[in-house]
């Protein structure tokens, strides 16, 4: 296993948070995954890679690659199979249900906090919207999203719960589907209406 | 009486006069800096003008605490910036990129040899970042039209630029005390002296600002700043290239080296070559004569990072793979069918950790 605290440590100076982050962390299982959101990835990739030469042995290898414009993925590949998984955001994707505004993604790394004076993860707060958002996003297609709301209930009392609600309205909107096309009214009325 | 042309000149130094742009625009800076609680103010400009109000000092101060603050709030410690080789002065190429290695102020970050299409095209993108509009340069660089089409660009790392404003009235700008300095020794050192005097026709230009080094990148090609700003590993996440870092047999690397058929020197012939064959190789064994011809001749087309002789020497004492200061400065490799790794960037590293007996070493392969 590798040493993540080490990592951590070395990273502190830098603006990231580590999103939905396992409750073990820095100790992890084999094929664990870490969302960062960070300022700049190039910055904490370099750092990453740092960490992993100085800390391993020939066994592993590190894949970099850039999924989207937004995410980069980093592996940690133990004879062809993942061992560690890194993926570094450095803005939030887009969702198709909700809105979020740009500006949360600032917003969640600077009022990260940190966990056991160690690894920077989201106020509970923004934690507990990241989870509504992607349980909204995926409630009717992945039935195991349920466990984010099991986590607000659990988590959040009812006064934080209006907090959270606060925000997140105050960082959504819902997106305008286009109206619905009346196929009797002819072409040229459609374009010049 | 006056032509149209100048008539037409006459109203627009009017217009400039009236709204002058750049003046106000370097105040404008100065006074944000100044908010922003940054001044951009020299250690010479401090001491010869004693200026230190223009930064807050603390109320409790000694020696000790103004210097720091003074250091604090001088600009960013370096910054890019250029020197062109015009046609005329390309015999004396060697001396100034000498000069320009011994200068302990710069570091040599790029070498370009180009053949613009046309001298006059060029001459106008050098001087079109200029504070002074290029029309009133056109006397000053006329001798220019008639140089040889063949110049070189030495991009350098200043270390230690010195900022300071220069000119008056509308011209007044920022201007690194240090090149301009360096520019006026090359000058005086390479003019011709025709009847006693020293001419003007200058072989070499700098530039003042960072913006023009940025804005000469773009024109020669590159992405600007950053070409000289993002360096190894870096460069290449930036450019969302997919990136495995892997150990791999040092034996398995070779690499590619570049030659100009003695028939035609323009004809470029590229092949590949293993690391004992090298040049770089047989210099660290000694055996001096194949490195240096082969940095001479292709320097500025080929070899554009600055590689010469004494750099490699320095690198031998100082290399340290994959700490300190190199600490992600990994060999960029590029894997081929065979199972083989092309060194894309690094070969000098290579050669070296080969001299140092490395059997195995961590590599950065490149998709």
């Amino acid at each position: 296993m590798l040493n993540l605290s080490q990592l951590f440590e070395s990273i502190r100076q830098l603006k990231y948070c580590v999103i939905k982050c396992p409750a073990d962390l820095p100790v992890y299982k084999e094929g664990t995954d870490i969302d960062i959101l960070c300022f700049d990835p190039a910055q904490l990739i370099l750092e990453i890679t740092y960490w992993f030469n100085k800390s391993q042995n020939d066994r592993f290898n590190l894949k970099i690659k850039t999924v989207k414009q937004i995410q980069r993925q980093l592996d940690i590949v133990d004879g062809g199979v993942i061992h560690l998984k890194f993926d570094i955001y450095n803005a939030l994707p887009e969702y198709k249900k909700v809105i979020l505004k740009p500006a949360i993604f600032e917003s969640i790394i600077e009022n990260s906090t940190f966990k056991d004076d160690l690894i920077k993860i989201p106020s509970d707060i923004d934690e507990a919207i990241l989870r509504y958002v992607e349980f909204i996003e995926y409630y009717n297609t992945r039935p195991d999203k349920i466990k984010h709301l099991d986590y607000i209930i659990e988590h959040i009392d009812s006064t934080r719960r209006k907090e959270m609600l606060e925000k997140l309205h105050h960082y959504t909107a819902l997106p305008s589907y286009p109206t619905r096309i009346n196929k009797d009214t002819p072409l040229w009325k459609r374009i010049f209406k | 009486m006056i032509s149209v042309r100048g008539k037409i000149d006459q109203f627009k130094e009017k217009v400039e006069r009236k709204f002058p742009l750049f003046a106000n625009w370097a105040k404008y800076r100065r006074k944000r800096r100044q908010y922003r609680r940054y001044g951009r103010v020299s250690i010479r400009f401090i001491k010869e003008k004693e200026q230190i109000q223009v930064l807050r000092l603390p109320k409790v101060n000694t020696d000790l605490i103004s210097e720091n603050i003074i250091q604090a709030n001088l600009p960013d410690t370096k910054r890019f910036d250029y020197i062109i080789i015009w046609g005329h002065g390309m015999k004396y190429q060697a001396q100034i990129l000498e000069m320009i290695k011994n200068h302990p102020g710069f570091r040599i970050a790029k070498i370009l040899k180009h053949e613009p299409e046309g001298i006059k095209s060029l001459i106008k993108e050098v001087y079109s970042y200029d504070y002074a509009p290029f029309r009133h340069l056109k006397g000053k660089t006329k001798y220019l039209l008639a140089t040889p089409k063949e110049v070189m660009f030495i991009f350098i790392e200043n270390l230690d630029p010195q900022e300071d404003y220069f000119g008056k009235g509308v011209y007044r700008h920022i201007e690194s005390t240090t090149l301009k300095k360096f520019k006026g020794e090359i000058r005086d050192k390479f003019a011709h002296v025709i009847n006693g005097t020293k001419s003007d026709e200058h072989m070499v230009h700098a530039s003042d600002n960072e913006a023009q080094t940025h804005f000469m990148l773009q024109h020669l090609g590159f992405d600007g700043i950053l070409e000289l700003r993002d360096s190894g590993l870096a460069k290449k996440i930036n450019n969302n290239k997919e990136i495995t870092i892997r150990t791999v047999d040092i034996n398995t690397l070779y690499g590619k080296i570049v030659e100009y058929r003695k028939s035609n020197h323009k004809k470029k012939v590229k092949f590949d070559i293993n690391i004992t064959q090298s040049p770089h190789y047989k210099f660290l064994f000694g055996n001096k004569k194949p490195y240096i011809e082969y940095t001479t001749k292709l320097i500025g087309t080929a070899l554009q990072d600055g590689h010469c002789p004494e750099k490699f020497d320095k690198l031998l004492k100082s290399f340290n793979y994959l700490d300190g200061p190199f600490r992600n400065d990994y060999i960029q490799v590029k894997e081929d069918s065979k199972g083989k790794y092309r060194v894309l960037a690094g070969f000098h590293r290579v050669t070296i950790l080969k001299y140092q007996n490395h059997d195995k070493i961590k590599v950065a392969v490149i998709k």
